[in-house]
């Protein structure tokens, strides 16, 4: 932030912020061993998340072949940035519920595509990620700390790629 | 909203709301010295900018106001975090504004207790990541994008 004159101080600090959310979830990691496991659904909605994190991801990759230079370098960043969405989410899932059976990243990374269709259009990833923006800032809405803070960044960065990012053309409209 | 006397911040999301507008405050601010050493082929993408924020500090001051805590006033000046010359100079601070709003607004994020409050904050973390990405797009800077706006 621009730092005031003369003598007005910025409130922000984040650090500490954050410093009381690692608390609490440290508390949160303690508290099942005398306590319920945390509703299943959350973790189910996150897991929904991670599912869409993946699929755009996977997108962005394939359709990165079909294009020139320039739009593939911009779906590649998007591939870059919904992989680490997926990182997040599922480090969040394993917090939540370190004993849950979901997939690992590798379970679906070395898939082999076996017979690749043609690339998708820009078009198709733009229209995924759309979705996948609303979808997690509705969910960052009905969540709380940590995680809403998670969904609402993944919401923004969602819309910034496909506002800014891969706005060529008409691709966009 | 009469009867009770406005006092400071107490709660953790009243203080990051504050601190959210102390943030808009200087945006404000500092998208002045932006419009008056921009070029003017980004006119437009300033006057949208600034007026997104003007209207991102209202709504911010009304809803402080609604819950009784005394918004926090603008400062009579601001420093600039570098000298601000020419064009480019003007669209660096623009884009370091953005970011810094949306860690601001991430951070209400994480404190809010209510959906209403969570979709607001959610909005304008969305929109200073859109801008942010025009001002690196404009910069000619990649990536424009990053994977969590506020938090990197």
């Amino acid at each position: 932030m621009l730092r005031a004159e003369p003598e007005f101080a910025p409130v922000v600090n984040r650090r500490r912020v954050l410093t009381g959310g690692i608390a609490l979830a440290a508390l949160a990691i303690s508290a099942p061993a005398c306590s319920s496991p945390p509703a299943p659904s959350a973790v189910d909605e996150l897991e929904e998340q991670l599912t869409l994190a993946r699929h755009d991801s996977e997108l962005a990759t394939t359709a990165a072949a079909g294009t020139d230079q320039q739009v593939g370098r911009a779906l590649k960043q998007v591939a870059a940035e919904r992989s680490q969405h997926a990182e997040a989410l599922t480090t969040e899932i394993k917090r939540l519920a370190p004993t849950s059976t979901s997939s690992t990243p590798t379970d679906w990374a070395t898939t082999p595509p076996s017979a690749p269709p043609p690339p998708p259009p820009l078009a198709s990833v733009v229209t995924s990620l759309k979705a996948s923006a609303d979808s997690a800032r509705q969910l960052a809405s009905t969540s709380s700390g940590y995680r809403a803070g998670l969904l609402g960044s993944i919401a923004a960065s969602c819309t910034a790629s496909y506002t800014v990012a891969l706005a060529f053309g008409a691709a966009t409209s | 909203m009469t009867s009770a006397e406005p006092s400071t911040a107490n709660t953790p999301a009243d203080k990051a709301l504050c601190a959210a507008l102390a943030n808009e405050h200087a945006v404000v601010y500092g998208y002045g010295i932006v419009s008056a050493r921009c070029a003017p082929e980004v006119n437009t993408l300033v006057s949208s900018a600034l007026n997104q924020h003007r209207e991102r500090r209202d709504q911010t001051i009304s809803m402080l106001t609604g819950r009784s805590v005394t918004p926090p006033v603008a400062a009579a000046g601001y420093q600039l975090p570098m000298p601000v010359i020419t064009p480019a100079d003007a669209e660096k601070l623009a884009a370091r504004m953005e970011k810094d709003s949306e860690a601001t607004w991430r951070a209400f994020v994480e404190q809010a207790q209510s959906n209403d409050d969570r979709t607001f904050g959610v909005a304008a973390l969305t929109q200073s990541a859109v801008l942010a990405a025009r001002w690196k797009q404009q910069l000619g800077d990649w990536p424009v994008t990053t994977a969590f706006p506020g938090a990197d």
